[in-house]
């Protein structure tokens, strides 16, 4: 019985701890946000390995689910003759939903994972403690660069993945099942407004701000050779991919 | 004795262990001081302690009198770059060339030209005997060519204080006595004061202006390497004579 109690405590003080360890390590990259020096290198380098060498995968997984999504909701909607909503219903759930989480999802395996595994081999092979010790702040020379990355690229990586999806919606409905441009096109444009764009682009913003979070998190806490770091990679993408989902419904609900 | 580190009663517990149960120590400017004791005693610890790496439970590292255990973070940065640290594993930054390993401090803290911290860095490799690799990476080299670029990098601010992890741990009895050699004479060159953390006796004797011995978490002797070579105490005795037998006990 007291077994159970153990158990259920041990959890919540596991769960506490690995959070307040995001939070702190959240304020610390904003501490360091406003101080010198600013390294536009690094910055630029993280943003080409999150955002531009992720593009060709989250543009082809884009332009398939686009596809898949067309050919799935004409099925349905054939059912009330509402083909002609094909177009509005895959353009919106890509941009307000599968956009942002397909893409943060993708990141997280491609990028998240790396960066763990880079800052938790630095972490066990002492190089974030010689960082510390020749004055350079390990959080603001490996963690900061990699958050603003997320915040920033994420955004456009989502945007870049609606674009493929609605291309691919496009190719399906009118070359596949015979619907006129016209119709996909003026049915997707008078339905879908600026608004749905935005709430896409903030989403991706979050889960740029996640994904970076945890796997730098569980990277800088990395112990245990070469074990630890696999071990916390795991953990990384497991932890920054269920946070994404969970607070993707409550982004969801919040902005409904 | 002009003494530039002051270590009063530091204490530190990793849960219900306890490392360091209350050390102190003071090392002299200028001078290289040694810290010898068994796998396990706490010098690394110890060692961590004195950089910032590690926060005591309780008790001060006093640097010219500030306390560094109580240095906000942008107060330790201007401190540390009074530090230099040989890492035991070298704690090269593998995804960096030998050049950008050593010009890396160079470039974070000082606004000098390209040609000039090129220059400094060659300068600094060539103090450790390292011949023409600026282009290679820390994977492409032997484990005594690493120790020479990771002591090229702790050197290349021209620190006032050096710090070597275990410096000849992993290496071979030659190239360690060549890695002794280096220290020492960069150390008698430059004048830094020295503190270095070893278990080899062999390390110790050949580095130490003083040495001072670390058991159980305290320091139990500190003193020129005359005196502790002919130290009474049993545990001293023990470690020179290089025997299980004695009041050290390995915990298995």
């Amino acid at each position: 019985m007291f077994r159970i109690f153990r158990y259920i405590g041990r959890m919540v003080l596991r769960a506490l701890e690995e959070g307040g360890g995001i939070f702190l390590l959240f304020f610390q990259s904003l501490y360091w946000l406003f101080r010198a020096p600013f390294r536009g290198v690094i910055f630029l380098q993280q943003m080409e390995f999150i955002g531009t060498k992720s593009s060709f995968i989250v543009g082809l997984t884009g332009l398939f689910t686009g596809m898949v999504f067309a050919l799935q909701t004409s099925y349905a909607l054939r059912l009330f003759d509402l083909e002609y909503m094909i177009g509005p219903s895959a353009v919106l759930s890509l941009t307000r939903e599968l956009g942002p989480v397909l893409t943060a999802l993708l990141v997280t395996g491609r990028a998240g994972s790396a960066m763990c595994t880079e800052i938790g081999t630095m972490r066990v092979t002492e190089q974030i403690d010689a960082l510390h010790t020749m004055a350079v702040s390990p959080v603001q020379y490996l963690v900061l660069p990699r958050i603003v990355s997320g915040v920033l690229m994420l955004p456009l990586l989502a945007a870049f993945f609606s674009l493929m999806g609605a291309l691919g919606g496009y190719l399906v409905a009118v070359h596949m099942l015979g619907q006129s441009p016209n119709v996909f096109i003026t049915e997707t444009l008078y339905s879908v407004d600026a608004n749905d764009f935005y709430i896409g682009l903030i989403k991706a913003s979050v889960f740029g701000l996640i994904l970076t979070l945890v796997s730098c998190h569980k990277g800088y806490q990395a112990g245990g050779g070469s074990a630890g770091v696999g071990k916390a990679t795991t953990e990384a993408v497991v932890l920054a991919s269920v946070t994404v989902l969970i607070s993707d419904y409550f982004l969801t609900s919040w902005m409904y | 004795m002009d003494v530039l580190i002051e270590i009063r009663n530091l204490h530190k517990s990793f849960g219900s262990q306890e490392v360091l149960k209350g050390v102190n120590l003071q090392i002299e400017r200028g001078k290289m001081t040694v810290i010898l004791g068994v796998s396990g005693c706490g010098k690394s610890v110890f060692l961590k302690h004195i950089i910032g790496l590690l926060k005591p439970d309780e008790g001060e590292v006093l640097l010219e009198g500030e306390d560094l255990t109580r240095a906000k973070e942008v107060r330790m940065n201007q401190i540390l770059k009074r530090f230099g640290m040989l890492f035991q594993n070298a704690a090269l930054f593998d995804s960096m060339t030998v050049e950008e390993n050593t010009a890396f401090p160079l470039r974070e803290h000082t606004r000098l030209a390209p040609e000039e911290i090129h220059r400094i860095v060659q300068e600094k490799l060539r103090l450790v005997g390292l011949p023409k690799i600026e282009t290679k990476y820390p994977a492409e080299l032997s484990g005594g060519m690493r120790k020479r670029l990771a002591l090229a990098r702790a050197l290349v601010m021209d620190p006032e204080i050096v710090l070597y992890d275990e410096p000849t741990t992993g290496l071979d009895p030659i190239v360690s006595d060549v890695i002794e050699d280096l220290i020492r004479e960069t150390q008698q060159r430059l004048g830094h004061t020295g503190i270095a953390i070893t278990h080899s006796l062999k390390t110790c004797f050949k580095l130490a202006d003083r040495v001072a011995m670390m058991e159980d978490g305290k320091i139990i002797e500190c003193t020129t390497p005359e005196g502790f070579r002919a130290s009474t105490d049993p545990r001293v005795r023990q470690f020179l004579a290089s025997t299980s037998k004695g009041p050290i006990k390995i915990k298995e």
